[in-house]
Formats: structure tokens, sequence, C-alpha cells
């Protein structure tokens, strides 16, 4: 198979990262930070080593400010309900991921606000249309770093350094940049990841940069492996918002992905990808390619067919796997005007080679012409 | 010697960096007797490197709750 749905989760992943889940299940699974024995102790090394890893991708200096969760879902769930109370403001891009919007949207209901800021056609917001939108109730300001969608980045950098000179929290949504695109968290107050996409790591693997200094609610509530006298949740990073066994296993398959990572440079492979996928489509009739692809993901809208049909063909008759529909973001396809519609997405990762580029760039062409 | 901490993740960041000094620590759990909050993770050392184990702490941001000579 050719698989371009790496936006989704990446495929394959490296056999480190698969090794690595089998050793610690086979050979040093005890539950970490939860007792002292051998064992245990081995696999909290583990994991360490996976907050002080993804620590380094980021530049960040204090692995203890790396909470690791199932996915970058709970990771934003967790950022946005422990931060934001009864009257405050919340200002979510365009573009956000259902993971944003529904989490912003279910606390309407306690009395916090929501306001959108628009992107352009192309799914790009800038730091200036989310500045107008600032009120002095204004606590946090949620934006995508790079579109599930269309691939477009936006200048995080410029938005979270705007919000802060303003007093205003910022989160970013690194689900599809993280390990592919570099990122510095010296404007980021708190960065939501995914670890098995673009960080190679398995399924149910995730986590939420905090800045020092900010403060939040837990997302759940129980046991820690420390303090356990105390019946409410330790101030201290990461226990406060780790309630529950860890999903070791997956974290210690992670901490081998973002070290394939930094050793191999992802981000100049995928780039020449895409590069040659827009390319390849760009000139496809009635294909149009939307927003600014850069790394990872390219939308293109079909002027004649059904994405979901056009997918299911490329996967029955050319074993191409890619993702069609709404990519569970709605308001990114109101923002690009596909809402209707909806977008074929092929998403290129390291694994794939030009060939398969141009193989599938083929396929579509002669499926829809 | 025994310098308490608040977490295993805090444990496990002094040792790493004690470590890259040279310096033998293991992690552990806190004994009982130790500890006022119930369960909590320790470093062991030698009495010797306790001023180091303090300057590394320091460096990292990381509160050493308590020492005990063990």
């Amino acid at each position: 198979m050719i698989y371009l749905d790496n936006a989704a989760t990446t495929f394959p992943k490296p056999p480190e990262v698969i090794n690595e889940v089998t050793n610690l299940i086979e050979n040093f699974g005890g539950n970490p930070g939860r007792g002292g024995h051998r064992i245990s102790r081995m696999c909290a090394e583990k994991v360490y080593s996976c907050r002080e890893n993804l620590s380094k991708l980021i530049n960040n200096d204090n692995p203890e400010r790396i909470v690791f969760t199932k996915n970058t879902t709970e990771a934003l769930n967790l950022a946005i309900k422990g931060c934001l109370k009864e009257g405050d403001e919340v200002i979510i891009s365009s573009m956000e991921h259902n993971s944003v919007l529904r989490s912003v949207i279910s606390l309407e209901k306690l009395g916090v606000s929501a306001k959108i800021a628009r992107a352009d056609s192309k799914g790009y917001v800038s730091a200036e249309c989310i500045k107008s939108l600032i009120t002095p109730k204004t606590k946090l300001v949620c934006v995508v770093h790079s579109s599930n969608v269309v691939g477009t980045v936006n200048p995080i950098d410029e938005i979270c350094k705007m919000a802060r000179e303003k007093g205003v929290y910022t989160l970013v949504d690194c689900a599809q940049s993280g390990g592919i695109i570099p990122i510095e968290c010296k404007y980021l107050d708190m960065a939501a990841f995914a670890g098995h996409k673009g960080l190679f790591g398995p399924f149910g693997t995730g986590a939420l940069y905090i800045r020092e200094g900010i403060e939040l609610d837990p997302l759940l509530y129980g046991g820690t492996g420390s303090m356990s006298e105390s019946a409410t949740m330790p101030s201290h990073l990461p226990d406060r918002f780790e309630a529950g066994t860890l999903n070791a296993a997956g974290i210690a398959g992670l901490n081998e992905g973002i070290k394939f990572v930094m050793r191999e440079g992802v981000y100049e492979k995928e780039t020449l990808l895409t590069k040659r996928l827009v390319e390849n489509l760009s000139v496809i009739k009635g294909v149009k390619v939307l927003g600014i692809p850069h790394a990872g993901a390219v939308g293109v809208l079909l002027s004649k067919h059904d994405p979901v049909d056009i997918s299911s063909r490329l996967d029955s008759e050319y074993d191409i796997a890619v993702r069609s529909g709404l990519h569970c973001s709605p308001l990114a396809h109101r923002t690009l005007g596909t809402i209707t519609s909806g977008l074929l997405r092929f998403s290129p990762s390291f694994f794939n080679t030009i060939e398969e580029i141009d193989y599938a760039s083929g396929a579509l062409n002669k499926v829809i012409n | 010697m025994l310098a308490t901490v608040a977490s295993i993740t805090s444990a496990n960041r002094i040792k790493k960096r004690a470590t890259e000094y040279g310096i033998d620590v293991r992690v552990m759990q806190t004994p009982s007797h130790l500890t006022k909050e119930g369960c909590g993770y320790s470093l062991r050392f030698e009495d010797c490197y306790k001023d180091m184990i303090s300057e590394i702490a320091t460096d990292l941001k990381i509160k050493i709750r308590s020492y005990h000579i063990v």
C-alpha cells in the first residue's frame, strides 16, 4: 500500500519504536512512579527520558513541564478546561479542529464565551486579526500551528508574542506540526502534541507543554504515586495532571520516535515530498489545491467528484490510502468554502518516496479524468 | 544520605544530572517514617555529595524537601 494518510497517524513506524514498546512490556513493565522496585524505577526512567527528549525538541529546559496525555485532544481539553472560568473569553481561529471547538463550546454553559478569529481563504490567521478581538476579558487564544486540512502554517511565534504582551495565555495545537516543523517554546504558553503523528510514536500517546507560571485545574483526578495522604491533587507537575497509570509502553515507543525525528530531520524530506505533490496535483484538470501546503498535508478540491468516492477508488483500485471528508474540522471547511463538498487530503511523511508521490498523483488523474 | 523530592520525575531529573557528574545516585521510594504526605520518592547517595546534589537541585529549580542521614 502507498500510505498517504500520515496526518491521521503516521504509518509505518520506525522499527525501533515497535521494538521499544515490546521491550518495555517484556522486560521492565513495572508501573512507573508507583513503587520502589527495580522494574518500576527502570520504567520511570524510560518515561522521564521521553519527557527530556520532547523538551529538547521544543527547546524547553524543564522536562517536568511536559505532561503526557493519551492524544492531542486530551491535551487540548486539559489546557482549555483547566484554564477557563466563568466570565472568561477565549479566541479560537476559524481553522481549529473539533478538539478545540467542541471543548470551547462545552464551556459556554459555564459562562465562558468564545470568539472566532477568521482566517483568510488560504486558512491563514494573522496576529493582527486575533489582536483585534482581544478584550480585557480574554483569557486564552487557541490557534492551530499547521492545519490538518490544508497544511497552512500559522505564525505562532508572532501570535504568542502579541498575546503575551496583552497578558493573554496561548494554546497552540501542534498535532500536525510536532516532529515535522521546528517548534521553539520561547513564546508559547501551552502546546499540545500528538505522539502518534509526526513524532512517530504509538497510538494513545500525546503531550501538553505548560510554561512555568501557568496554573491549570486538572482534567482527571486520582492516584499519582505522590503525596497520597492528600485528598487533593498535588501542585507539582507533571503529577498534577497525570492521574492514573501512564501508557508507559506507548511513551517508551514515543521516546524512540522522537529520537528518530531528531536524528533524521524529517522536515526537509517532508517539505520536498509535499512540494512535489503540490506540483503534480496542481496540473491535474478538475483538481484545485487549497491553502498553503507546507509540510505534511495537502488538501484538494475536486470539481466534479465526491472526495469520498475518489478516496474509495484510490484504495480499492490503486492501493493508495488518503483521507476524504471533513477531517473533524467543520470550522476550517467553512473558512475554505468546502463544508458541503469536503476535501481529499494527501499527507505524505518520511517513509514515502518521490516515486510514490508521482504514482498517487497519476492515479488521481486517471480516476477523475 | 537520602534527599526527598516531590515526584519521581524530579528524582530522575536530579539523578540524570548527578550521573553526568559521576555521582552514583539511586532513586527509591521514601521510607514511610520520613514523609508526612504519603508516597514519595527520594535520592540516595554518599553523604559527601550532599552539597553537589543540593547545587544540582538548585540549578534545576527543584526543591529538596528534606535530607536524612541513613
